[in-house]
């Protein structure tokens, strides 16, 4: 376990030096001068030239990237150049909200998403299965924008049950509606991954003798079965949570809520470079830890992983 | 292969969905009941009804008819863009898994990072750096789509090339680019169709999502994601501006989805019944 564990990690390091070298030379294409739009009307040539000299912009191109790469290395993600704030310290702040939201989603999508599947599998072409399978494959085409513009109608606006928009100061009512927005396409795929895991491992030798060997059925399902399908359902689960975590740009967007993917897109519609450069890397940072904590989660549990490295296709 | 596409009953619903989505594409003007940019503020946000189907926007014009029209721009930027990833994607992923060492070892690396970032932010940074365009979005979807296909392939030519046929030809001293593109290449088709039909049903997602948040085909063009948002300051009192477009991008991806999916299980059957995603 150790040495895969090494091997994973020594692998993180090029693609964390790859992403930073993609952040900062992606960004560095965006048109307009930064410092144009951070003095605004009332600017003079001596203000200008002080900010230049001070953000490095008046530097050949690589030794920026130097200024960058070591600023990373030391968690320094610069100033925004919109709020002069810091961008690793706003980024921190605006990241628990996210964080919030899609723990949220992912606890949805697993409790509902697992139990529909399991259901599924048990009611295996009955019309529950097909019902069920049904509303997955419609959900999984679901816009999320559009499932959020939907609640949002329905809940707050017909109904008058929950708020439209907003944090409320963290309370449950105003969570209700983004997280399962948000939640949306992977309960569905979550709940469609695990029937059809599910129906895969109930073909398989064990499972035929334990029911040969009198296994009562709801505890075949579960104990026996359920648990061997968990791997692809770990996986599907762990991505969508990465992907979550980093920047859920849409519902954060229709809900107005304050976390990271709004904070971005924000900076990125502002053309606030060090914002964006610093709230890109981190959340591609926090995706690849993610997918690895998962891999490495899936080595534990399934030990034949170790032997071999995965030919990743995707799930 | 089609005949058993069709055999199979979500496979012919996804089958007729696509078809009448492509058809809106193909001959907008011809079946679209108004002129999409016609403005008429006498008829101005008038709700659904014989005259107007899908009832009329802020500024008159026939929802239903600039549905219609939006579903060229989403088949526009959807099939361009999955093209685009596709030639990109099966090249290096040919490359990647035929050569080996250290081509594959570049590639596949490549393919991390470009999978390390979260996609629709990956884009939005893309389309902000080059201004909102239909063309801009295309070529960007297409871009950042290459990694998910390289892989596929990467993983299907590392499966075959070790097979008979192609140990065959290179002991007769078959040349690289021949045994790449007339061996390998027909034996990645499946997946290839796979890739294609599931991509487009994303790639549908992906443009409207893109113009929901003002990224893609800009006003007055109907794009479907560009409709939804603008309808979203007339929700209380006008909610089919919303609701309408949301209904046409879910019912042209579910097609989609239902079309991959069945053309899943006839080629690959491993992998049945897990629904579209890939």
């Amino acid at each position: 376990m150790l040495s895969y564990l090494l091997k994973r990690l020594l692998l993180f390091v090029p693609i964390l030096i790859g992403v930073a070298t993609v952040t900062f030379f992606l960004v560095y294409v965006l048109p307009g001068d930064p410092v144009l739009s951070m003095v605004g009307e009332r600017y003079d040539q001596e203000t200008i030239d002080r900010l230049r000299k001070e953000m490095h912009l008046d530097e050949p191109l690589v030794v920026q990237y130097g200024y960058f790469i070591a600023g990373l290395a030391r968690l320094d993600f610069g100033v925004s150049y919109v709020t002069g704030e810091p961008v690793w310290e706003s980024v921190q702040k605006r990241f628990p909200f996210t964080f919030r939201l899609a723990l949220c989603a992912m606890i949805i999508s697993v409790v509902i998403g697992v139990s529909v599947g399991v259901l599924a599998a048990w009611k295996w072409r009955t019309p529950f299965d097909y019902l069920t399978m049904g509303t997955t494959i419609v959900g999984i085409s679901m816009p999320v924008f559009w499932l959020g513009v939907l609640l949002i109608y329905l809940f707050s606006m017909k109904l008058g049950l929950l708020p439209a928009s907003g944090y409320g100061g963290g309370s449950i009512k105003h969570l209700i509606l983004p997280s399962f927005t948000l939640a949306q396409a992977s309960t569905a795929y979550v709940a469609r991954i695990t029937r059809s895991s599910m129906l895969d491992v109930v073909r398989e030798h064990y499972i035929q003798t334990a029911r040969a060997k009198g296994v009562s059925e709801s505890r075949m399902l579960f104990a026996h079965a359920l648990r061997n399908a968990l791997l692809p359902i770990i996986t599907v689960v762990g991505t969508d949570f990465g992907s979550y975590l980093s920047g859920a740009v849409l519902t954060e967007s229709i809900f107005a809520w304050p976390g990271l993917g709004r904070f971005t897109l924000d900076a990125i519609l502002k053309r606030d470079i060090p914002t964006i450069q610093g709230a890109v890397f981190f959340m591609a940072v926090v995706f690849m830890t993610v997918n690895l904590a998962v891999d490495l989660l899936y080595a534990w549990i399934d030990p034949r992983i170790k032997l071999q490295r995965r030919t990743a296709s995707g799930p | 292969m089609l005949r058993q596409v069709l055999a199979q009953k979500s496979g012919m619903l996804g089958a007729v969905i696509v078809a009448i989505v492509l058809l809106c594409a193909l001959v907008a003007p011809v079946i679209a009941p108004y002129d999409p940019y016609a403005i008429n503020m006498e008829e101005a946000l008038q709700p659904p009804s014989g005259a107007h189907p899908m009832g009329t926007d802020v500024f008159g014009r026939d929802v239903m008819s600039r549905l219609i029209f939006g579903a060229r721009i989403s088949m526009q930027v959807s099939v361009l863009s999955r093209l685009l990833s596709i030639v990109l994607g099966t090249l290096l992923g040919l490359v990647a898994g035929y050569f080996s060492g250290r081509w594959d070892n570049l590639i596949m690396r490549l393919a991390d990072i470009t999978l390390a970032y979260p996609a629709l932010l990956l884009l939005i940074a893309v389309i902000a750096a080059v201004g909102p365009s239909q063309g801009a979005l295309i070529i960007s979807l297409g871009v950042v789509g290459w990694a998910g296909v390289a892989r596929i392939i990467r993983a299907q030519v590392l499966s075959i090339k070790e097979r008979e046929f192609v140990m065959a030809v290179t002991s007769l001293g078959g040349r690289h680019g021949g045994i790449l593109f007339r061996h390998l290449l027909p034996n990645c088709l499946s997946q290839l169709i796979i890739v294609f039909s599931m991509g487009l049903g994303m790639g549908i997602m992906a443009e409207s999502s893109m113009s929901f948040l003002g990224l893609g085909a800009q006003p007055p063009l109907p794009s479907w994601g560009s409709m939804i948002s603008s309808g979203l300051d007339y929700l209380r009192g006008a909610p089919w501006l919303s609701l309408a477009p949301g209904i046409g991008i879910t019912l042209a991806v579910l097609g989609f989805n239902l079309l991959g999916d069945a053309f899943r299980d006839v080629l690959d059957p491993k992998l049945a019944n897990t629904g579209p995603r890939g």
